[in-house]
């Protein structure tokens, strides 16, 4: 298997140039398969037992155990290129986190064919870990009861980072996500903001070639959600980072990625641009209003205030 | 056995205790059913190092965990005082490894029930504590008074015998049922093959089916 996507342990930060990002569904110089994320027929059906609390049900239950197949993904096929920033979206239950969960190796698929950076999640577990970065908004990596720095460090040696690299890096994210205050405190002790930008400098320290993001932004104020979003976008647009992330506001979703891969009940419902997602909605007839807007975005004027409070 | 080898048998046990305490409790590495039946595994698939390695190194916590195993160690040196015997030097050395098997039959019995928690998460998330106590507590009675139909089962089928009683007869030259002084370490690898086994088999199971129960828990902390 081609090697091609794990040669390089330069820290992005020397990569002063403009790299520009590969332009969208143009295959990139290699197959997919070599970097970047390649999904084939992947199926996944979990089994959910159902319970009833009152009546007959109780006894129904202890006799005769109702089981529900819930097909979580359907034959799902899509392939991301390197350098891609592509947003994950759909309806609550769709199947996004099992998704992220399949290419992180957390899972596996029913059926069908994962290939992360060139590698099988399950196979090439090991090697694949020091190019990839994973993160779940509502889970924390960080030691608890520790400094930051110190998770920094722990990071360090399990990932076994060289010296300079890990040194570019930290000095890259601490600028960039503004965490030079937060490193000596423990991490218990940090709002869920604050956690969420050391839990991220922390996934960037191994330079990782391909990050998967699940909600990120869950719970994060404005001003902390800009911060991300234009932290991710220079990860990707300066350093080649692949992104891969689902969120729930589709502004945010818009403003970082170029591309929208939509699913619904386990199936791809679209893969596209978000300007093709807006035809679409004509296409169906969609009414929509175009908002012309005479007074300021509010969100913009609330970012400002919060900007002034601090 | 006379009662300072009783002493010597409580010190022993209270050793075993105190490393597994160091070696084996941080992070409920060596509770690992806890791990699994509240998700926490997951953290674990994402780091570049095997699963055995990261296990290995994560239960040191050489301060809070030390405190067993030397109040153990003066209990013992008061027992071997009172016993009033002649120890060659190299005894030093088969009392380690002693030791060493007693902690692994316990890790492997903490492994192989654990291995039910990739099933029934919410059932089993405790069963390595049950398990260990419930060994830890039989193991320290004496068994040297009991009639030969409840020592054999309890050095065989559930061993709580191998964890303190015979490596103290053992030490002392005293194996009961004319046992080789080697024979824990031979349960200890049945047990250990076995574990893996099933292990393995849980944690196929588990990547196959998602628990879908994360909890933090207890997680790096
Ligand atoms: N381990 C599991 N066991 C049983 N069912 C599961 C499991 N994990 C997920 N599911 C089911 O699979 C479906 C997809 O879940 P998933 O978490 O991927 O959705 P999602 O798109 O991330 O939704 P959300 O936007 O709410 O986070 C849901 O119907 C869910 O109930
Ligand atoms: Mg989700």
């Amino acid at each position: 298997m081609s090697r091609q996507a794990s040669t390089d342990t330069t820290p992005w930060v020397t990569a002063g140039r403009r790299r520009k990002a590969p332009a969208m569904f143009t295959p990139s110089a290699g197959s997919p398969l070599n970097g970047g994320v390649h999904v084939q027929c992947v199926t996944k059906t979990f089994t959910q037992w159902q319970r009833e609390n009152a009546g007959k049900g109780i006894l129904r239950n202890l006799l005769k155990p109702q089981k529900k197949t819930v097909h979580a993904l359907d034959d799902v096929s899509f392939t991301i290129n390197p350098g891609e920033f592509v947003a994950y979206a759909g309806p609550n239950g769709a199947g996004k986190s099992t998704t992220m969960k399949l290419l992180a190796g957390m899972l596996q698929p029913t059926q069908g064919t994962v290939s992360v950076l060139g590698m099988s999640p399950d196979k090439d577990r090991i090697r694949l870990m020091k190019k990839l970065g994973v993160l779940f908004g509502n889970r924390t990596e960080l030691w608890w009861d520790h400094p930051i720095s110190q998770s920094f460090e722990w990071k360090r040696v399990v990932w076994d980072i060289p010296d300079d690299v890990y040194k570019r890096n930290l000095e890259m994210v601490t600028d960039l996500l503004d965490i030079g205050e937060l490193q000596k405190t423990f991490a218990r002790e940090l709002s869920l903001g604050q956690r969420m930008r050391a839990d991220l400098a922390m996934m960037l320290l191994h330079s990782p070639t391909l990050i998967l993001l699940d909600e990120p932004t869950l719970g994060l104020d404005v001003v902390a959600k800009r911060q991300m979003i234009d932290f991710l976008k220079k990860v990707n647009r300066e350093n080649g980072v692949t992104i891969v992330v689902t969120s729930h506001d589709m502004d945010d979703l818009e403003e970082m990625a170029e591309r929208i891969l939509m699913i619904s009940n386990g199936k791809i419902a679209y893969d596209g641009s978000f300007d093709g997602l807006r035809a679409l909605s004509e296409a169906y007839g969609i009414e929509t209003q175009t908002v012309v807007i005479k007074k300021a975005p509010i969100e913009q004027v609330i970012a400002g205030l919060y900007k002034a409070w601090k | 056995m006379n009662r300072f080898e009783v002493l010597f048998m409580l010190a022993y046990t209270t050793i075993v205790t105190g490393i597994f305490q160091t070696f084996c409790s941080g992070a409920n590495t060596g509770h690992i059913s806890r791990r699994i039946g509240r998700g926490q595994l997951e953290h674990m698939f994402n780091q570049p190092v095997s699963l055995p390695m990261q296990l290995a190194t994560e239960g040191f916590i050489p301060f809070s965990g030390s405190s067993n195993l030397i109040s153990g160690t003066v209990i013992m040196a008061v027992a071997l005082n009172g016993l009033d015997i002649v120890l060659p030097w190299w005894w030093v050395l088969s009392l380690i490894g002693n030791l060493i098997v007693t902690v692994a039959i316990i890790l492997g019995n903490s492994y192989f029930a654990s291995s039910l928690a990739f099933y029934a998460p919410v059932q089993a998330e405790e069963i390595s504590t049950f398990v260990i106590d419930t060994f830890g507590h039989i193991s320290t009675f004496p068994l040297s008074g009991m009639p030969r139909y409840l020592q054999f089962p309890l050095i065989t089928f559930i061993p709580t015998g191998l964890l303190a009683w015979f490596p103290t007869l053992a030490l002392f030259g005293k194996a009961p049922f004319g046992l080789s002084a080697w024979y824990p370490l031979l349960i200890a690898i049945i047990l250990w093959l076995f574990a893996a086994h099933f292990f393995r088999k849980g944690l196929h199971y588990y990547v196959k089916t998602g628990i879908n129960r994360y909890h933090p828990m207890g997680h790096r902390r």
